[in-house]
């Protein structure tokens, strides 16, 4: 079995030089200067790697994490931050979002969702190249302590496309807030979508069976394609023929063959994660995670053996048949059996409540509530390869942190601050224009 | 076969709940020590609620337990009124993506006749999902893509006979404006307005008629313009919201708004004329029409003198009406408001006020019990009861927890531990 994780980077992406040059960008917002030291004080600190402190301190320098502890020396011209009464907590991290290729207002001009105009295989599609980065709802969710997402095509394709990981830098264009280092990752959706899109138009899928003929076919031609190209390239220079055609749809699906692109699938129900699991060992693709994953619980202890992430909703489900028997109890669960398990937004609202969600596996899965943060957090920062860098309020990580005024699981809690990159991209005083917008 | 009927349900007798204020049983539940909140009045930090049947018979710190009474104990518990859910399509949406068990949507784009009691899926498995939130009155409303929807039913969550479950079976008659309503039959917002103006008129005109004879569309419309049913408008755009006043005025009929995007632009003219509105605490800025919608819609409203009623626009979701609820509370609205708003205040706009929305002598014993703040997302329902009957809060998913999780994983909860 192929290894599940990409492996972990042997040093932050960002070479400190580079990350005061894009800090120099992106100082236009008042906040704390980049260069400064910054130190929040007297909080309670969820580090999520580590036992909450009920008073103490996180400060972090160019963008990155320099010390969490019960006591931290401020430096003479650092910006303090009096945390007294509020909770600081690691950025959170959403592993399925649709932010700047489903931008608000959902009107049809705006969607960029969904190629399903005829081929339900497009592997070569890449989310960031219809990702608006102006799209209001991502500052709307940097509001609700979001940090990290990732933004996927939609699920009307049995191969969607490939996923982008973007910090929310605010203000900044697509590439400007590409997450350095994230791995890709591809969109892979089976069962009702699919098969309702294409087969509603007579066509080619309309059974869970066509799903899967359609990926095996166009999998079987990929490695066809993989080992010419991949002779090609070891031959000796005067012994190569003419180069292999190139065909982006079979490139995108050989680097998966390659390992260079693990996958993530819509699935829903046991027998779509049976025939998946099987696909990935038939071919030899990283099969990285399973999305909405409703019946996970009838699975547990095998997807926690094969080591698949799992990303669900904590309480919602319903629409389709194919996600009707959900249970509350599916993450904590999981969580206990050691699977690798997030919650996912899907939509903006349930992005910006992502705390709310985490809350409610404490209630209908009595998890700890530690566990319950790391699913919004570390483990969805691991899901998408992106855990050496952010996640946990750690010493070198990412400053990418989230204060409340309430321990985030409260009801009435509200975010008073985010950072991304030690940046402040919400303040809900500085902000408050933008928060009253209504003239 | 009435009699039939009659006998099967004097068989099955205490497993029916009672309807309305047919006399039941007069078993006598005494809960003690728990903390009350009765809404109409202040807390209770420790006290007794007494149920005689399915009445409420006594409230308070110091109410005398019948020796013939069955104790509960309610230490460390707190008990409030059922909450309502204003706006659902529980009851007419099973699974939103299987025709068969969607019963929500006509075409027609005029379609007062439609009632939601005709449709009312009485064994639907959200039902249990609600009641166990919390939620254990609903409206369930006809879809909103005409221009004029039809009846909503408001119902308990609980029941097997609609007689039983229906706290009324026509609770209002529902208006659409904006958006959705562009799609049932007409393109433009002049299209649909167009529609509803008429069909005032003609109801209007029907009332005037001495010998009217029966009109299965008309008569709902004549009951809202004699003031007996409210007129429910679903708008959020500021413009959407004055042309449903306008035609308040023009027609005089008891307004109540549904949504309400823009409404805190005109919460003072609500607020003049006494025009509820139906909160829906998650709406997003998401359409164009709801572009200017705050978290502190709610909080503006209250404090401009307007009451509130939550609603969750929702069927699969409407569960999390109350966590989500919790934002109208972190955005400035009083908690004690918020509380007001799931139970006092909806049952005031829909006329039942007298039977529930607060614990107190002589209303229906329809209430539940959690561990905790009632509108914490952590807090759990550990029991329910609706017209003096107990539920425990079972549910479809309880029984897949208990067939997949619970063998393998002991340490995970089915069911909310008391």
């Amino acid at each position: 079995m192929r290894t599940k994780r990409p492996r972990k980077p042997v040093r932050a992406p960002l070479a400190p030089g580079v990350a005061v040059a894009l800090a120099a960008i992106f100082v236009a917002a008042p906040g704390p200067g980049q260069d400064r030291q910054v130190v929040i004080r007297e909080a309670t600190i969820l580090p999520v790697s580590a036992a909450p402190l009920p008073r103490g301190s996180v400060s972090f320098r160019d963008g990155i994490i320099t010390a969490v502890g019960a006591d931290i020396t401020a430096e003479r011209d650092a910006v303090v931050i009096d945390g007294t009464g509020h909770y600081v907590l690691p950025g959170i991290v959403d592993v399925h979002s649709h932010l700047g290729v489903s931008p608000w207002p959902w009107v049809p001009g705006n969607s960029d969702v969904n190629e399903d105009g005829g081929d339900p295989l497009t592997p070569h599609l890449r989310a960031i190249d219809a990702f608006d980065s102006a799209d209001p709802a991502i500052r709307w969710v940097a509001a609700g302590g979001v940090t990290t997402i990732m933004v996927l095509p939609g699920s009307a394709n049995v191969v969607g496309g490939q996923a982008a990981v973007m910090k929310l830098r605010l203000g900044r264009s697509a590439a400007g807030m590409l997450f350095e280092g994230a791995p890709r990752i591809m969109k892979i959706a089976v069962g009702e979508n699919p098969k309702l899109t294409y087969g509603a138009r007579g066509r080619m899928p309309r059974t869970r069976m066509g799903v899967i003929a359609l990926l095996r076919d166009a999998l079987s031609q990929a490695q066809v394609y993989r080992d010419r190209w991949d002779a090609w390239n070891a031959a000796a220079a005067a012994d190569r023929g003419p180069a292999p055609g190139f065909d982006p749809k079979l490139d995108a699906l050989a680097d998966m063959l390659r390992g260079e692109i693990q996958v993530a699938a819509h699935t829903y129900r046991r027998d779509e994660f049976l025939a998946l699991l099987q696909l990935s060992d038939e071919f030899g693709f990283e099969l990285g995670s399973f999305h909405h994953a409703m019946d996970a619980y009838r699975l547990g202890p095998e997807l926690a053996r094969r080591g698949v992430g799992v990303a669900v909703y904590a309480d919602a489900f319903g629409r389709k048949l194919e996600h009707w028997e959900q249970v509350p109890q599916t993450a904590a669960y999981l969580s206990s059996l050691g699977a690798l398990v997030t919650l996912h937004s899907d939509f903006p609202f349930f992005a910006q409540r992502l705390h709310i969600e985490a809350a409610k596996l404490v209630r209908y899965g009595g998890i700890s509530q530690r566990d319950a943060l790391k699913t919004v957090t570390l483990s969805a920062a691991r899901l998408i390869g992106v855990d050496a860098w952010v996640g946990s309020l750690e010493a070198g990580k990412h400053a990418d942190i989230a204060v409340y005024d309430r321990h985030p699981f409260d009801s009435f809690a509200r975010v008073e601050k985010t950072f991304v990159d030690g940046e402040l991209v919400f303040d809900r005083v500085r902000d408050r224009a933008w928060l009253e917008r209504t003239p | 076969m009435i009699a039939l009927l009659a006998s099967v349900l004097a068989a099955a007798g205490p497993q029916l709940p009672g309807g309305g204020d047919e006399e039941r049983s007069e078993r006598v539940v005494a809960i003690r020590d728990v903390r009350i909140l009765p809404v109409a009045t202040p807390p209770i930090e420790s006290g007794v609620l007494l149920v005689r049947g399915n009445r409420i018979a006594g409230v308070g710190a110091d109410v005398t337990i019948p020796p013939d009474a069955e104790v509960v104990e309610g230490a460390g518990l707190t008990v409030a009124p059922g909450f309502f859910d204003t706006y659902t399509g529980i009851g007419l949406i099973e699974v939103a993506g299987v025709p068969a068990s969607n019963d929500s949507q006509e075409p027609g784009g005029v379609t007062p006749q439609l009632r939601a009691a005709d449709a009312y899926f009485l064994d639907s498995e959200l039902i249990p999902l609600v009641r166990n939130a919390g939620t254990l009155i609903l409206l369930s409303v006809p879809g909103d893509r005409n221009v004029v929807a039809g009846q909503s039913a408001l119902m308990r969550t609980a029941g097997t006979t609609l007689g039983a479950a229906a706290v009324k079976e026509v609770a209002a008659v529902h208006a659409n404006l904006g958006e959705p309503s562009k799609g049932g039959g007409f393109r433009t917002r002049m299209g649909a307005v167009a529609a509803l103006r008429q069909i005032l008129q003609e109801a209007r005109d029907h009332a005037a008629r001495e010998d009217a004879p029966p009109n299965y569309r008309l008569d709902p419309l004549v009951r809202v313009l004699r003031g007996e049913l409210p007129l429910v408008v679903r708008a959020h755009r500021r413009d959407d919201i004055l042309l449903a006043l306008s035609l308040s005025d023009e027609f005089g009929f008891r307004l109540v708004l549904a949504g309400g995007a823009d409404a805190p632009l005109v919460a003072a003219e609500l607020a003049a004329r006494d025009v509820p509105v139906l909160v829906q605490p998650d709406l997003q800025p998401a359409t164009m029409e709801t572009a200017g919608v705050r978290y502190d819609n709610a909080a503006h409203l209250a404090r401009a003198g307007v009451r509130l009623a939550f609603q969750s626009n929702e069927t699969t979701l409407s569960r999390q009406l109350i966590p989500n609820a919790g934002l109208t509370v972190a955005y400035g609205l009083p908690y004690e408001e918020a509380l007001k708003a799931f139970t006092l205040y909806p049952a005031q706009i829909f006329g039942v006020a007298d039977t529930l929305g607060s614990l107190e002598v002589g209303k229906e014993a329809t209430f539940f019990l959690t561990r905790g703040d009632p509108l914490q997302v952590r807090t759990p329902v550990v029991s329910i009861y609706v017209q003096g009957r107990r539920y425990e809060p079972r549910s479809y998913q309880t029984r897949l927890c208990e067939t997949f999780i619970a063998p393998v994983q002991e340490s995970i909860p089915c069911l909310p531990t008391r």
